[in-house]
């Protein structure tokens, strides 16, 4: 049986070799790169990150990767963003300037209201109970941000109450082949590895 | 709901983790990487990688440990302090494999550079760390370099709020590493009460009761707790049945990887 390949994109922000450890120790093969060459060969694209909006975009432009994650996506293959890598997905975001994201996925990010920042563990509640995300109703996870998405609830398919305001955040989004976490699943003990392998085990199989 | 958080913490000196006391006097426990993955496998909610020789002898942070802890796998949150000079290092750290950055020296010397570095790791990734101490009703700071302590002014936390940093390590340097020894006076003080960023607590906390008392402060986001996690097996989980709050995350022991 082929081995599923992972793409990690290397565009210069965050931690990846947490990422890369987590996939790795599930028996996945893991490249991480900011080289298309290399980066096309994989079943599934991994975007991280730890940082500003702005920056990673700039640093996705540099890197001449835009366009290269558009086309990918349009194949039909699944990409995953983690946190900053999650944000990136969408069209625009509060922070920073006006730099506008990757847009494949429809909304702007924003600033968390009741709190200044969401750090540490926190619960997620599954919205669509027949999701592959299910097991995951209530399980802790780590997040790690100030800002988030507020937008359409289509896309929202579990979300984590941040403050005794009760302010929610979207915890994880979906539509169709991207897939974003807002938490981070590599930093989440034994349930962040656990949904790693369910998510890219339920892309490779569609 | 967020849930406060038990920080497992690790010093290092010369690259090798120790038992540190006052940050006067160290004993040698083993490797980073191997205390980290403890640490990992107990359920630690984050886990604090303080190198303790890099700013005071302005060697640069420490990323041949830090990249050999990241590299054993751990699945933890990581954060990283010791010898961060400006933004270029903190960026830096984050590449080597910590997801945090706890400033010490800087906050002292160079503020523009932890604003310079929340423009590009954003604020959330970023602590400051304040050793502090109590003395009839005040509250003193220490400033690592020099050794001088100073009041702790409304000026100096307006300046820390300003720098960006997302939380604040008060460490009770005077009795860290001592058994029973945290200051509860450092919590009862008005000037801490009135902190408006959250708050973690190291040094002295030997015992669940401690953390917990801790822990029970409406502003106290976690506490840090260094060697006396080093004594007994699967520490992490025992701190956290004895604690036994609902607002702390609890862990299941996982006997193999």
């Amino acid at each position: 049986m082929k081995k599923i390949t992972i793409g990690i994109v290397d565009y210069g922000f965050g931690n990846i070799s947490s990422l890369y450890g987590c996939l790795m120790s599930l028996g996945f093969s893991v490249n991480v790169s900011s080289k298309k060459s290399v980066l096309k060969k994989s079943d599934i694209l991994f975007l991280p990150g730890v940082g500003a909006f702005d920056s990673g975009m700039e640093a996705m432009y540099e890197k001449n990767l835009v366009h290269f994650i558009h086309g990918f996506h349009a194949s039909g293959k699944t990409i995953v963003g983690i946190c900053l890598g999650m944000q990136l997905l969408f069209s625009s975001s509060d922070e920073g300037s006006s730099t506008k994201g990757l847009c494949l996925l429809p909304g702007r990010i924003t600033k968390i209201k009741t709190e200044s920042t969401h750090i540490g563990w926190n619960k997620i509640k599954i919205l669509k109970p027949r999701s592959i995300f299910n097991n995951f109703d209530e399980k802790h996870f780590y997040f790690n941000h100030s800002y988030s998405f507020n937008g359409s609830r289509k896309i929202v398919s579990g979300t984590s109450v941040i403050s005794d305001k009760k302010e929610i955040v979207s915890a994880i989004v979906k539509k169709r082949n991207i897939t974003g976490l807002q938490f981070h699943p590599e930093k989440s003990q034994f349930n962040g590895a656990k949904l790693l392998n369910r998510i890219i085990l339920d892309a490779y199989n569609a | 709901m967020l849930k406060k958080r038990i920080i497992g913490s690790i010093a290092v000196l010369n690259g090798w983790a120790v038992q540190s006391t006052s940050y006067n006097s160290y004993l040698p426990l083993g490797r980073p990487e191997v205390i980290a993955e403890n640490l990992d496998r107990w359920g630690a909610d984050e886990i604090l990688i303080q190198c303790i020789d890099r700013s005071r002898n302005s060697k640069g942070p420490d990323f041949s440990t830090l990249s050999k802890i990241a590299d054993a796998g751990i699945t933890t949150p990581l954060i990283y302090a010791g010898g961060i000079k400006d933004s270029l290092d903190a960026i830096n750290v984050i590449k080597h494999g910590a997801d945090r950055v706890m400033f010490d020296a800087l906050l002292n010397s160079d503020l523009s550079e932890i604003i310079k570095s929340a423009r590009i790791l954003g604020s959330q990734a970023l602590l400051g760390c304040l050793p502090v101490s109590y003395n009839q009703g005040k509250i003193y700071r220490l400033n690592y370099l020099t050794k001088e302590t100073e009041l702790l002014t409304n000026q100096y936390l307006e300046n820390i709020y300003s720098s960006s940093v997302s939380e604040l390590l008060l460490v009770d340097y005077l009795n860290e590493g001592l058994d029973k020894a945290f200051n509860f006076n450092i919590l009862k003080s008005s000037k801490v009460e009135n902190i408006n960023i959250p708050i973690l607590i190291f040094g002295g906390i030997s015992t669940p009761r401690i953390a917990k008392k801790i822990l029970k402060q409406g502003n106290i986001a976690g506490v840090s707790i260094g060697n006396f996690l080093s004594y007994k097996e699967n520490s992490i989980e025992y701190f956290k049945n004895k604690i036994n709050l609902s607002s702390i995350r609890k862990h299941k022991f996982l006997k193999k990887r």
